[in-house]
């Protein structure tokens, strides 16, 4: 029997884990890459509310030989583990606005402010209940500020952590054998009032009418699926969780605080891959400074959102860097976690659904490129960032038309399913995969 | 036969009477005469022409235009005013009254036997709410459920209601703590009075710190407050912290406060917070302290474990700088170099001249019981009796929480457990339990006994069930005409955003409630009582969207009245505050005096404070308390549209749009909400570095005739308030950052002093609007003249509000008949706002399903 390395690890007193190479031997059993076997494939989303600067954000050429804009030169070490994309969207968010940071990563249609929504699953639990059960969390979901990215398949929002302690404390805190028993024993008796509710609801069925038996059928299947995750859930309860890597971090209370809060995130992200203790993680950040993303185009204002973008980007460097830096297999962690980074607006002055900011990183995909969709918009940035002399500046654009120079944002989460291992054709309002994203 | 009887009920209260066979006849025969001039196959206005009108509703297409016809006639939009030949209203009445009654049966005829409303669950507000008066807890539960989803902008549509495997872990969740914080597992703790000054040893690492003696020192026992503190304490009490972490529960607190040295012997002002950590938590309320005189204010309210209070002084800074004071120096004048007021300073100032709050030690009362032990624990034990914990563990299994603690309960006999048992199920489904479900659950109860599980855990197997049974997540209704405990429950989550009380369950098992009389004089009494605050707070959050007041914050540079400090960007508490408390204050007065719905729109009074009166530019107010003010004259203030609340939260704190606040007026006071905008339409690329006003943005608007459809109706009210800024000043200039005139004489606070306003003149605000029927308005005090005017239609889309409110499911063309015969029984007393809210329970729509 392989033991696996003790307590006794190097860390930072700062509380915050360094990029740790992925040791083999720190796996539980189950990840570990039998000789030959492919590693586990992940998903991570990062979802941000207030876009990003066109001018700053979108390369001017498409294809491998972009030029890389402002915001992007900082990730410039990872130019062949990313790729830029523009021109996608969800079709039918048109006068969602913020409303419609609901559907990010379903792309389920909201057409104005308000319509009644209804939800559908996120791409991240569509990824999570493929690879049920092989890890101990089925998935995480966060935030920096409040919210959450992430719906169940029926549409209800999944409620987020926003304390990265809290998640340390999911990954590491052991039970004692007293509390072990314990949890065995609220598993037992909540899947016994589970089971006696349940008949309830089938009771009560029989009663009511055809046209009222409609939530209270929802609520049966919640109760079975709840059902099923504590069975589950029990099966992990003596399983010992790894060892702590590092101190529980500090968290950070000041929501205006982003990046400090999303870089404390963003090492609890690393801590959960490299145990293994997800595979699905969804999180919302960087949703403070919608003042200054309303900046009208006033120099001091659109800087200062420029710089607060610039943070965001980095940060998200830093989650890529110390995916890069654990190995695993004859290549790195990144290599299977692909890592996508998008918002439901254009940039925040303008409150566009179109042309949205994308990227993804890492997942074996062949990278290195910027995928333009909607050439026109390359032309209007262009045009922005070296406005030609004469040329009176339109103060009202041209709406693109999906499928023509646009294309559907789900057709980038298709590609990162089929790369998750899950079989389908098209997810939510997608036509197919994304064009021109192959796998490595 | 059902639908004649309804029928046959409506036509009682209607006349002229009509029946549903008239209306092909009856209405077309009004279109004939009234519209074909401009709606026939020659001149199709609009698009919309007679001839293809139809007759048989239950087409989706015929429907859908007669739909438009009553929505448009009712209002008085069709035809046009300036039309000659223009019906009488009794014409109208008549041909109007024919076409709601075929709606309505159309509608019964599609619905078949399911009623309006179909099952739909608790939503958070209602779920947090039960509990607490089930259990007699105060375990905040709201933040543990996802959040529900809106529909038509209310958060309890059955529609929008769905359940998921996160609400069912949650609710268990919920369920362990509730019954957790409800249970008693010790001697009744002592209710003691102390009095907590800031002078005790536990207080000293605050005034040692050096930082805090330049804003407050201590004199004896008080504590004198000479500036804002930068950080929390001295005035975060760790003694009453000390207290609530030994015991949490209902606390009485009397402070003491008065102010000194202030000029003209004026008076200042406070905030109570509750805080724990040494952060603020939650506001309590904004108070006065008056000129040499101290005087208390009492709260009493429940505090969890570790919770205290804050005291803080509300624009001390301000204050002291207006009567001449430097804010840093302790008796001089003028300013002093930086840093010397650094913590670092070995001579730091301390201030001691100049105006002050005094505080006085705080008087605390607690815990407070109403009854011991507590209403909720004897609901789910009945009379059980408290005995050591080790008793209990000699002949039962414990857990480990029973055991940390002192007592808990025996096992009475199985008779008395069971009709307790009963008792908190009848109470938890709000109907009568039945004997064989409690038999049931019984079961849970009594296998666990069995087992060797203690009383408390095994009662506990039973009650969690409970509360996640769909008897009590659902509100069941079972048959058309609700029965007298489904009643009660509309009629209680209507009002109180809760379970029935004890009066109301009464009346239901006497069958007394479904009297018409005695729901009248039921609902009054709620109206009445101080838990309809619950309502106003809900309500109005849903219907005019107040529940987004923090969405935005508004521009530092731009409106820098609406902060306190600049440079950290604290905004100014008591103004944010003040501002949706007013709105609050406003329709409940409303109601309260059943004032007629024009004051909605057009009121010659509003609820001020001395903050609001100064942000409206009004006479001077004195004092935190709002009050009903009457307006001078010519004053464009007065009604819902001119309050900052409105005019915030329909702006996004930067820039205000015509379109979006005119969309709000439509959909939510005059109930004819626009189309969505077509997917092509261009969107406006913000520019506020003032080169282009928003009239000019949206020009489009007038010019494209695609576009004017419908903006010629959004735009315009809109226009008219953009008098107003986005924070609801008053505004005769657009202030701007890059283009526009200097505007020297302009100063404004910053925090610690006074400076130059950084915003910039731009142009001057054009308020005047061309309403539909071409209707011109110079600017917001005409437009409120033309919407007061319209008290039918604001009343009929606040009673529909009502209705979606009430029941759970927005209201649709085969309702209006009931909405109008509603309307009709209003219209003597002016659509006064309480009795509409007294005939909405009145009606069919609320007593059926």
């Amino acid at each position: 029997m392989k033991t696996q390395i003790p307590r006794r690890l190097f860390l930072k007193s700062s509380g915050i884990a360094v990029g740790l190479p992925l040791l083999e031997s720190m796996l539980p059993t189950s990840a570990r890459a039998a000789d030959g076997a492919a590693p586990p494939r992940r998903m991570v989303c990062i979802g941000v509310p207030f876009g990003f600067d066109p001018t700053a954000f979108v390369p001017l050429q498409a294809g491998r030989d972009y030029e890389l804009p402002s915001h992007l030169k900082h990730l410039e070490e990872f130019r062949n583990d990313f790729t830029i994309m523009s021109g996608l969207s969800h079709p039918n968010t048109g006068g969602g606005g913020h409303k419609a940071e609901a559907v990010m990563l379903t792309g389920a249609p909201y057409p104005d402010y308000s319509y009644n929504l209804k939800n559908t699953i996120s791409v991240d639990q569509a990824f999570a209940s493929h690879v049920r059960g092989q890890t101990r969390y089925e998935s995480l979901c966060l935030t920096t500020y409040s919210g959450s990215l992430s719906s169940t398949a029926n549409g209800v929002s999944i409620p987020a952590i926003h304390r990265p302690s809290e998640v340390f404390k999911k990954l590491f805190l052991a039970s004692t054998p007293a509390q072990a028993e314990e949890e065995i024993r609220r598993i037992d008796e909540g899947r016994s009032m589970l089971d006696f509710v349940s008949e309830e609801a089938k009771q009560l069925n029989k009663k009511i009418g055809t046209a009222d038996r409609q939530r209270v059928d929802e609520y049966f299947s919640s109760v079975r699926d709840v059902e099923r995750q504590l069975k589950m859930g029990r099966e992990w309860v003596n399983r010992p969780k790894p060892e702590p890597i590092g101190n529980s971090p500090n968290d950070v209370s000041n929501n205006a605080q982003q990046a400090a809060k999303f870089r404390l995130m963003v090492d609890m992200i690393h801590l959960a891959l490299v145990t293994d203790s997800t595979r699905a993680i969804s999180i919302r950040t960087f949703g403070m400074h919608h003042d200054l993303s309303h900046h009208g185009k006033e120099a001091k204002k659109l800087e200062a959102c420029r710089k607060v973008e610039l943070e965001l980007i980095q940060a998200y460097g830093g989650l890529l860097r110390k995916l890069k830096e654990s190995k695993e297999g004859a290549g790195t962690l990144l290599d299977g976690t692909m890592v996508m980074m998008m918002s439901n607006l254009r940039d925040g002055n303008t409150h566009w659904t179109y042309n949205l900011p994308s990227i993804l990183a890492g997942g074996g995909f062949k990278h290195g490129q910027h995928l333009a969709f909607n050439q026109p918009y390359l032309d209007d940035v262009a045009n922005e960032l070296n406005p030609t002399e004469g040329k009176t500046k339109a103060v009202q654009k041209k709406i693109p038309s999906m499928g023509k120079d646009q294309q559907p944002l789900c057709n980038l989460y298709t590609s990162m399913l089929q790369r998750g291992g899950v079989e389908t054709d098209r997810f939510s309002t997608a036509t197919g995969r994304l064009e021109g994203l192959d796998f490595g | 036969m059902k639908t004649s009887l309804l029928i046959f009920a409506t036509l009682w209260l209607i006349a002229p009477r009509v029946t549903a066979a008239d209306f092909p006849k009856t209405a077309s025969a009004f279109v004939e005469k009234h519209c074909a001039e401009c709606h026939d196959d020659l001149t199709h206005e609009g698009d919309f022409r007679i001839a293809l009108l139809g007759a048989d509703l239950a087409d989706e297409a015929t429907h859908k235009r007669w739909a438009r016809v009553l929505a448009r006639v009712q209002n008085g939009e069709m035809p046009p005013a300036t039309q000659k030949d223009r019906p009488t209203s009794a014409e109208s009445a008549v041909a109007l009254q024919a076409l709601r009654l075929a709606f309505q049966e159309q509608a019964i005829a599609d619905r078949g036997d399911g009623g309006r409303v179909r099952t739909r669950r608790l939503n958070r507000l209602e779920h947090e709410n039960t509990v607490r008066d089930l259990l007699g807890v105060h375990t905040p539960l709201q933040d543990l459920l996802p959040e529900d989803d809106l529909a038509d902008g209310f958060s309890n549509n059955t529609g929008a209601l769905s359940i998921s495997p996160v609400h069912i872990q949650q609710y268990m969740a919920a369920a362990d703590r509730a019954l957790h914080d409800a249970t008693v597992r010790r001697t009744r703790p002592e209710t003691k009075t102390h009095r907590f000054s800031y002078n005790h040893e536990d207080e000293k690492p605050f005034h040692g710190h050096a930082h805090n003696q330049l804003q407050c020192n201590l004199r004896g026992e008080d504590l004198h407050f000479f500036l804002p503190t930068h950080i929390e304490v001295p005035a975060y009490l760790r003694q009453f912290e000390k207290l609530t972490r030994q015991t949490p529960g209902r606390y009485k607190i009397k402070i003491t406060t008065e102010a000194r040295d202030t000029t003209n012997g004026g008076d200042l002002a406070y905030s109570v917070w509750v805080a724990a950590g040494g952060k603020r938590r939650e506001l309590i309320g904004y108070f006065d302290a008056e000129f040499n005189k101290p005087t208390s204010i009492e709260l009493t309210r429940y505090f969890q474990s570790k919770e205290t209070i804050i005291i803080a002084p509300y624009r001390m800074s301000k204050v002291r700088a207006d009567a001449g004071y430097s804010v840093y120096l302790p008796d001089k004048k003028e300013k002093i170099p930086k840093g010397w007021h650094h913590i670092n300073n070995p001579n730091p100032p301390i201030a001691s001249v100049g105006p002050a709050i005094v505080v006085k030690p705080v008087e605390i009362t607690g815990p407070l019981f109403a009854s011991w032990p507590p209403q909720g624990h004897r609901l789910l034990y009945g009379d059980a009796e408290l005995v050591p914990v080790a008793e209990v563990a000699k002949t039962s299994r414990v857990t480990e929480t029973i055991r940390r603690n002192q007592l808990t309960v025996q096992p009475t006999d199985d008779v008395a457990a069971k009709a307790q048992l009963s008792a908190y199920m009848s109470r938890a489904f709000r109907r009568p339990a039945s004997a064989e479900e409690v038999d049931r659950y019984y079961g849970l109860v009594r296998t666990r006994l069995d087992q060797g599980e203690c009383f408390e855990v095994a009662m506990n197997a039973a009650h969690r069930a409970v509360l996640c049974s769909p008897h009590f997540l659902f509100l069941i209704e079972d048959k058309p005409l609700l029965n007298d405990f489904e009643l009660a429950s509309r009629l209680s989550y209507f009002l109180w955003r809760s379970s029935p009380d004890a009066t109301l369950r009464d009346l239901a098992a006497k069958g007394e409630l479904s009297k018409p009389d005695v729901l009248r004089r039921e609902t009054k009494r709620l109206l009445s009582s101080p838990r309809f605050e619950a309502f106003i707070d809900d309500f109005l959050d849903h219907w005019l969207n107040l529940r987004e007041i923090e969405a935005t914050t508004p521009d530092r540079d731009l409106f820098p009245e609406y902060f306190v400090s600049y440079h950290d960007g604290r905004q100014d508490g008591l103004l944010h505050k003040s501002i949706v408390s007013e709105t609050r204050a406003f329709v409940r007065d409303l109601v309260a005096r059943d004032l007629g719905i024009e004051q909605l729109v057009n009121s010659p009074h509003a609820f001020l404070n001395q903050r609001l009166a100064e942000h409206y530019e009004l006479p001077q107010v004195k004092g935190t308390k709002l009050r009903r003010v009457a307006l001078p004259a010519e004053s464009v203030r007065g009604g819902l549209l001119t309050q900052a609340s409105i005019l915030k939260v329909t702006a996004n704190g930067a820039n205000t749009s015509p379109v979006v606040r005119g969309v709000w007026i439509l959909e939510r006071i005059l109930g004819t909400p626009a189309p969505p905008p077509p997917p092509n339409a261009g969107s406006i690329e913000p520019d506020t570095r003032g080169a282009t006003t928003i009239r000019e943005q949206l020009a489009q608007h007038k010019t494209n005739k695609s576009c004017a459809v419908c903006h010629h109706k959004i735009d315009p009210p809109g226009f008219a308030l953009e008098s107003f800024d986005p924070v609801g000043r008053y505004r005769e200039f657009y202030r701007t950052t890059e283009t526009g005139e200097k505007l020297n004489d302009a100063r404004t606070w910053y925090g610690s002093g006074y400076g130059h306003v950084k915003y910039l003149k731009g142009a001057d605000v054009d308020s005047s609007a061309v309403l539909p029927d071409d209707i011109a308005v110079a600017g917001i005090r005409a437009y409120k003249g033309i919407l007061a005017e319209k008290q039918e239609q604001i009343a009929r889309n606040f009673v529909g509000k009502l209705v979606t409110y009430a029941t759970g499911v927005h209201t649709e063309t085969g309702d209006a008949l009931a909405i109008e015969a509603i309307l009709k029984r209003a219209e003597s007393k002016k659509f006064g706002l309480k009795t509409l809210i007294i005939e909405t329970v009145q009606s069919e729509l609320f007593t059926h399903k």
